[in-house]
């Protein structure tokens, strides 16, 4: 295999390779736009549970698929078991935040480490087990794009079009609920409901995102894109549209770079590559980057208004 | 179970108040085991503007929350023009404290706005050049027409009360629950405020505010809702802003000067 990084990059290193990296740069995509209304609801990290708590589920659901069709390692399978156990984490988290006088954050570290544990456990069982079709499921902690076969991604980026597409048909509504829920309850909108969609959309995109990523640092592709696109802008819409680009870029770059050197860890690539474009945000972003800062600094003190 | 429990049929009389903009009856709120308010019983008149005081810890804000079922009711009904509150939101408009929201969302003053007008604009539709346009004429009414643009975070505590307001006008509501929309704010947002306190009135409409001056309630408003974990007056400010009264609620020592006072007697 001689490809050079500008034919992947550019889709022009075969179908197969073409659809990974379209498929992750959905996911990018889509990571972004639920990223940026999650982290105006102030929930980000429950992304992050939600991640660890897809473990066990998946490694149930490869027994399962294992005992039933003989084959453990099926994306749809593995998706669901993912789905049903980050699901249960989320409800744990709310559970124990709404009978307890525990914090958010405190519900979320224990459940996260719970169920993480637990998910480490099971699969170290399934390594041992004497079958095929173990090897793959290491990518699901790290991710590894180049892993995904065509069908996969294919799955991958149909889901993350529905979340982006449900997103941006209700960005309204989540954005009244992310400024203002109380004023948003006092008209009747359904805030429960709308937070629970929220989740849900997020929890679909962290499922779809466990194999190109890897559940450790998918939260990184949740948040790292809306926290860079807030530099750029202060409008709801803009910052949802450039969370999102952001987010497919980085992923793209990512998907990329791990057909080219397979054994590089798809995660920490895309992460990074986040990263630098959160930096350069940072340095750029007229906003609230350092031009503001300096713009502000370079203000006279306002005279004392006298009226 | 849940379900049958919602199906029940409705045997209460209707009440002689039926029609009143706002009618409460019993209303008994509780944070855990710590009740907030006890048996809190108010009827608010038609066009008329309503300061609901009391002292620190009184239940002002629990009171405006609990009418609007956002916290949840221990027992008591609350009834919006003779009908059950949750089912007359369109009628009810919400002016929340300054300080429940993050106001360095990415939103400029006229989104903020334009939030008032997502019910008539409806689910999953898109925010519309004559909705913009529309929500521009709200934020003229506060005063606040130069700063449609400024990002939320931008404005000053008084300019930002303002935008809340001209979003609970721009529902065009019947009745008004504004919750501490005079705390911190600037003369000029003051003067503001009491304008539009007095066209909503004009225009027939009610409005409750929490307020906390009780040196202005008797100015700003001609109906008194005194609380302290309970009613301690309710009435006309003329014949229910007593010293007693006052006394009564805020424990001892509550001195008024100038025409609060001379009201007060």
């Amino acid at each position: 295999m001689d490809l050079g990084w500008l034919d992947v990059l550019l889709l022009r290193a075969g179908y197969n390779s073409a659809v990974v990296v379209l498929g992750a740069a959905l996911l990018g995509g889509a990571a972004g736009t639920i990223g940026a209304f999650v982290l105006l609801r102030k929930r980000i990290l429950i992304s992050d549970a939600i991640s660890h708590a897809t473990l066990p589920g998946v490694a149930l659901a490869f027994l399962l698929c294992l005992a039933w069709t003989g084959e453990g390692r099926r994306l749809e399978w593995l998706l669901v078991g993912a789905g049903v156990s980050g699901a249960l984490g989320v409800l744990l988290v709310q559970g124990i935040k709404d009978h307890t006088r525990l914090p958010e954050d405190s519900a979320i570290a224990t459940v996260l480490s719970l169920f993480f544990g637990l998910g480490v456990v099971l699969l170290s069982y399934i390594q041992a087990l004497p079958v095929g079709g173990q090897a793959g499921m290491g990518s699901f902690l790290l991710g590894a794009a180049a892993t995904l076969n065509r069908d996969e991604a294919e799955l991958i980026g149909f889901a993350a079009l529905a979340v982006v597409g449900l997103a941006l048909l209700l960005a309204k509504e989540f954005g009244l609920l992310c400024f203002d829920a109380g004023y948003a309850a006092s008209r009747g909108w359904p805030v429960k409901r709308l937070d629970l969609l929220l989740l849900a959309l997020l929890l679909t995109v962290v499922c779809i995102g466990l194999k190109t990523v890897g559940l450790i640092l998918v939260v990184a592709l949740v948040t790292m894109p809306p926290v860079a696109a807030r530099f750029w802008t202060h409008r709801l819409g803009w910052m949802v549209a450039l969370s999102g680009a952001i987010g497919a870029l980085a992923a793209w770059v990512g998907a990329a770079a791990s057909s080219v050197l397979p054994r590089l860890p798809t995660g920490g690539v895309i992460v990074l590559a986040a990263a630098s474009l959160l930096i350069v945000s940072l340095i750029l972003g007229p906003a609230r980057g350092l031009p503001a800062r300096l713009r502000r600094r370079a203000l006279p003190c306002p005279a004392p208004k006298i009226s | 179970m849940v379900t049958l429990l919602k199906f029940r049929p409705r045997q209460r009389a209707i009440p002689a108040d039926a029609d009143s903009p706002l009618a409460v009856r019993g209303l008994t709120v509780a944070y855990g085991q710590e009740p907030v308010l006890q048996s809190v019983d108010f009827v608010a008149p038609e066009a008329d503007l309503v300061a609901v005081v009391g002292p620190n810890g009184a239940g002002k804000s629990t009171f405006i929350k609990a009418v609007l079922g956002l916290q949840p009711r221990l027992a008591g009904e609350v009834s919006c023009f003779g009908r059950p509150v949750e089912r007359q939101r369109a009628l009810i408009g919400y002016v929340p404290q300054r300080s429940s929201v993050d106001w360095d969302f990415p939103a400029s003053a006229l989104d903020v706005v334009t939030m008032g007008l997502y019910g008539k604009i409806g689910w999953c539709r898109p925010v519309r050049a004559r909705h913009r346009a529309e929500a521009r004429e709200f934020l003229a009414q506060v005063g606040m027409a130069d700063f449609a643009a400024r990002q939320i975070g931008q404005l000053s505590g008084g300019q930002q009360q303002r935008v809340f307001l001209a979003r609970a006008l721009a529902q065009d509501a019947r009745l008004y629950l504004m919750d501490e929309p005079f705390a911190g704010v600037d003369a000029a947002t003051e003067r503001a405020i009491v304008d539009v306190l007095r066209t909503l009135k004009s225009r027939g409409r009610t409005v409750l505010c929490v307020h906390h001056d009780l040196q202005t309630a008797p100015d700003y408003f001609e109906h008194l809702l005194l609380l302290s974990g309970r009613v301690v007056a309710a009435g006309p400010m003329a014949t229910h802003f007593t010293t007693a009264a006052l006394a009564e609620a805020y424990g001892v020592g509550v001195s008024l000067i100038g025409p609060a006072a001379v009201r007060a007697g």
